[in-house]
């Protein structure tokens, strides 16, 4: 790779890496498989790092690259190793700061992947159905039954007095 | 408040809280780990990387022996041609009984994975030929092994090369072979059509290099270093015939050659500058470095010293003899390890004839079967200069490189001249994250996040050196 790739690269890294850290732990739901995904989906981007950087979309590759490698590595979890789908989440002794919503982490990670992505991308990433499904490499269909299936689930342990809702239009 | 942006809120704070720390470190790592990872891919030589063509292969009719080559042109760059394309080339192109016994060879394969074995009737040998010391040829076919299902798409697919219809094998055997004393030489694999190939052996010092009828080869024997540690190339032209090159590398033999590169120009323009596919095998090759310790080594041991065996793959790299560069290993000891596993790192500096240093850090897990797992955690090159022992060398090795599953274990590992007492690390606005007393001019510490720099001070406070961790040499820039 060029050195001004390179130094691309580096630049992108520097100003995503804590995006990326922040969305692939909401997906995964522990640190360590956070830093994993986020490694493999960013060496999967520097491999690509010319051709992507080109097309001027970076952010979106590597978001979609992090998604649908978290959904495959979870499949394969369940297929090869027969996982519950609660992972633990590694206590962070040097971090200090409780869990501000123990509830909403344990019903996110109750959530099959598919699910809990859809959840994720469109309540924390702001994604519409369609930015989402692009992400997720489904229709944006797909993702309107994730996310509501997603939203009944999380109801029962959501500490609001009433249920998200997904807005009429999108239901259709 | 609606419902959505409570849930939209709760997220934001969960990732907040629970979002890992930031790795300073990750693009030089990750660039590292791809290296690594395509050195691997190459072959069974742990070469150092190519500069790859990014593109995806062109569907090349394998049946017309006497087709003309294709050409497409793309965008920019030199015009894209299928270099495996045409009647057979070579001394032996004219010898049908070779070249049908040759095409009937079964393709045997290497390590794990599915192997390309082509049927016959798809199989063509782009080029046989007498070489010095042996026979070789080239040969092609469908591509039977193609990854499918998500490891098919090319946005995943680290191997864009293995998604090609066409997979190529090596033969080799002694001079004067018949077809059936050739052997397969290679690790078969799909192969990009448009990009020039070439094969090279440890033990004879030959080189084939496979380019289109009227492209102009070169090749470059190793990185040339100079004193202020600025690397270049020189580049020998190499005669072809039919767009091939046959060319002898000499000085020794038996050894690995991961510092030859051979360059291909068409019009004038660059379309390949990369490593030839090899057979060495780096394990079983002589071990002849001597390596000093700086700061006490290990007791001698039956067998070859691992250390050992690592410089003289480090003097395989230079593309210089054992005996022309000074080894010494600056530091070595154990840090933190992620699992029960003990892990060590170790700093390998290597002085070239010019007096520019190369230092290379390696992290190993050894495990209580015997098994041990490596990665490098850094290299660099440095001007001639102070001696080793009056520099400092900072080192963040993550061990192990994750693979999936397993979360790494940074470690900060800072060597200092003794006279050096502390380890005051810095972010990149020179504030200080903390502090480490060092032992011996050494100290293994976690690694804030952040981190930018090291000073180390004398007792007396005075500032001795300002050092950033090491990243990663790119011998191809």
């Amino acid at each position: 790779m060029r050195a001004d790739d390179e130094r691309g690269f580096e630049d992108f890294v520097s100003d995503e890496q804590p995006a990326l850290l922040r969305l692939a732990v909401l997906l995964t739901g522990d640190r360590g498989h956070a830093e994993d995904l986020v490694q493999t989906a960013l060496l999967t981007t520097y491999r690509h790092w010319p051709r992507i950087s080109a097309a001027g979309r970076p952010t979106a590759y590597v978001r979609r690259v992090l998604v649908t490698s978290h959904i495959g590595w979870r499949r394969r979890l369940m297929t090869t190793e027969q996982v519950v789908d609660t992972l633990p989440d590694r206590a962070d002794p040097a971090a200090g700061a409780p869990d501000p919503d123990e509830a909403l982490s344990a019903a996110l990670r109750a959530l099959p992947p598919r699910m809990r992505a859809a959840v994720v991308l469109r309540f924390y990433a702001d994604l519409t159905e369609r930015q989402a499904a692009e992400v997720m490499g489904c229709s944006a269909s797909a993702v309107n039954t994730q996310t509501t299936r997603g939203l009944a689930r999380l109801r029962a342990v959501l500490a609001t007095p009433a249920s998200p809702s997904v807005p009429a239009e999108e239901l259709s | 408040m609606t419902t959505e942006a409570d849930l939209r809120e709760q997220l934001t704070r969960l990732a907040e809280a629970t979002a890992p720390r930031e790795d300073p470190f990750l693009a030089g790592r990750i660039a590292a780990l791809s290296r690594s990872r395509r050195r691997r891919r190459i072959g069974l030589t742990a070469l150092v990387a190519s500069v790859a063509a990014v593109v995806i292969a062109v569907p090349v009719v394998l049946s017309g022996s006497g087709a003309e080559p294709s050409r497409s042109a793309p965008a920019d760059g030199p015009t894209a041609v299928d270099v495996l394309a045409g009647p057979t080339r070579g001394s032996l192109a004219g010898d049908a009984a070779f070249l049908e016994g040759v095409r009937q060879l079964p393709w045997v394969g290497y390590g794990s994975g599915p192997v390309p074995d082509p049927p016959v009737d798809t199989r063509r040998v782009v080029w046989a030929g007498d070489v010095p010391g042996g026979r070789w040829a080239l040969v092609v076919g469908d591509n039977t092994a193609r990854p499918v299902g998500e490891e098919a798409d090319p946005e995943r697919q680290t191997d864009l090369d293995a998604l090609s219809d066409v997979a190529m094998l090596w033969f080799a055997g002694p001079p004067g072979a018949d077809a059936t004393q050739m052997g397969a030489a290679s690790v078969a694999h799909g192969v990009d059509v448009t990009r020039p190939v070439a094969f090279t052996t440890g033990t004879e010092g030959v080189m084939v290099v496979i380019a289109a009828p009227g492209d102009t080869v070169e090749f470059s024997r190793r990185p040339d270093v100079a004193a202020d540690a600025t690397v270049s190339r020189a580049w020998e032209p190499a005669g072809t015939t039919d767009g091939v090159a046959v060319l002898s590398l000499g000085e020794g033999s038996g050894e690995p050659r991961p510092a030859v590169r051979y360059r291909v120009l068409r019009d004038g323009a660059e379309v390949v500058v990369s490593v030839p596919e090899s057979f060495s095998a780096w394990g079983d090759a002589v071990v002849d470095a001597e390596v000093e310790w700086l700061r006490g080594g290990p007791e001698p041991s039956p067998g070859v010293d691992p250390v050992a065996r690592r410089a003289q793959q480090v003097s395989w790299l230079l593309g210089l003899p054992a005996d022309a560069v000074r080894f010494a290993v600056v530091w070595a000891g154990p840090v933190p390890s992620p699992d029960e596993r003990r892990a060590e790192v170790s700093l390998l500096a290597a002085t070239l004839p010019s007096g520019a240093v190369y230092l290379q850090a390696d992290a190993m897990l050894s495990a209580q079967d015997g098994s041990v797992a490596g990665a490098g955690c850094g290299s660099a090159l440095q001007a001639a200069g102070p001696p080793l022992a009056e520099r400092t060398f900072v080192l963040s090795c993550s061990l192990p490189f994750a693979e999936g599953g397993t979360p790494g274990r940074p470690s900060l590992v800072v060597v200092a001249p003794p006279s050096a007492t502390t380890a005051r690390l810095l972010d990149a606005d020179g504030e200080e994250l903390g502090s480490s007393p060092l032992r011996d001019g050494v100290v293994v510490a976690d690694v804030p996040a952040g981190l930018t720099t090291v000073q180390t001070l004398a007792a007396d406070g005075t500032v001795l050196a300002e050092t950033a961790p090491m990243g990663n040499v790119d011998w191809d820039e």
